[in-house]
């Protein structure tokens, strides 16, 4: 179940997004507060996926919400103004509706909520549950713009770092993420994954071939740095 | 004066539950007189910044309640007063409380009526 709270100094709206949430099983509403202040108490105490937070509110906006923290659930705003959807969209929120709002879309939003405990997030802040460097799982979660996106490990052919952006690369498609390849490493398994380069962390097994300081994947070459080649050698499964 | 009330959005948010919507009526009407008296102070003290943000709080509430003409005039509203214009208030000011006032009166009718 996803856990979220509303946050909205309207009653009405709080009684509408409240009887939409009443109304899916995927979800479980923990908290209702008519100002951000109060939600961030009881974010701070309590276990919390999803926020469904109005922007516009007297004292502290949801706005100033996002900036006050770097340690915030995933973030729906609803508001009356559609002049916010930039800026709410540089906070990386998962949606942002328009009061009121109606079921079907209520809906949308809602599906792209990822359990916290599936998430990685692009601030590195959420380890548990998907892929780290110490488990076996087989997937990890990726932000792309508001979106969680399930990408299956063995799909991902390398990640290669530009400027404060990751691309993901599977054999069809390149996802970017606003991150650190830094972060990412340390989510990935060393058994499957190893940094070849600055910019490169690469799959293990779907190196094609070797050759002193590049590797080939998928028609790609890739640099390995001089570094990282003895690490790169011990990794593998080598017969000599 | 002669309000539009459009049934189908509250089918849409709705679903017919009967129950939600007087609930919604009900807060509506609460607010409603909560909102004037502060619109009412607001045009007293010339408070254009207070005047925005009651006429964004109470926008969206009347298209909850079927009165979507009366959420796009307070849309107005909003952004003169975001532009803080002055002379816009004082010339509307009348009309604006005619408003809320037919409002009031129709959804309370409507909700004697469930």
């Amino acid at each position: 179940m996803i856990k979220c709270i509303v946050i909205d100094d309207d009653k009405m709206s709080r009684e509408l997004i409240s009887s939409y949430i009443s109304k899916l099983d995927s979800l479980d509403q923990v908290g209702e507060f008519d100002n951000a202040l109060d939600g961030m108490k009881f974010i701070k105490l309590n276990e919390v996926d999803v926020i469904f937070l109005d922007i516009e509110m007297p004292d502290f906006s949801g706005l100033d919400l996002l900036k006050s923290t770097n340690e915030l659930p995933q973030i729906i705003f609803v508001t009356s103004n559609r002049e916010y959807a930039v800026e709410a969209f540089e906070h990386s929120v998962c949606d942002f509706l328009v009061k009121p709002v109606d079921f079907s879309r209520f809906v949308k939003a809602s599906e792209r909520v990822v359990p916290k405990q599936e998430a990685i997030q692009e601030n590195g802040t959420e380890t548990t549950g998907a892929a780290d460097s110490t488990t076996n799982t087989k997937y990890i979660f990726i932000k792309v713009d508001t979106r969680f996106v399930k990408l299956n490990l063995d799909d991902i052919l390398y990640l290669e770092a530009n400027g404060d952006y990751v691309v993901f690369k599977t054999a069809n498609k390149g996802y970017i993420v606003h991150t650190t390849m830094k972060k990412i490493n340390d989510k990935l398994p060393d058994n499957k994954f190893i940094k070849v380069h600055r910019s490169y962390i690469v799959n293990i097994d779907k190196i094609v071939d070797i050759e002193d300081t590049t590797l080939l994947i998928d028609k790609k070459i890739i640099p390995v740095s001089r570094s990282k080649k003895d690490d790169l050698m011990k990794s593998l499964n080598l017969f000599k | 004066m002669e309000l539009i009330f459009d049934e189908k959005i509250l089918d849409k948010l709705y679903f017919g539950d009967q129950d939600l919507i007087n609930q919604m009526f009900k807060l509506f009407l609460d607010q409603l007189i909560e909102s004037k008296a502060i619109i009412v102070t607001g045009y007293d003290h010339k408070d254009l910044e207070s005047l925005k943000g009651i006429f964004h709080k109470m926008r969206p509430s009347f298209k909850m309640v079927g009165l979507v003409e009366v959420f796009d005039e307070f849309e107005i509203h909003e952004r003169k007063m975001k532009a803080k214009d002055l002379p816009y208030l004082e010339s509307n000011f009348e009309n604006i409380i005619l408003t809320i006032d037919s409002a009031y009166l129709f959804i309370e009718k409507r909700l004697q009526e469930n």
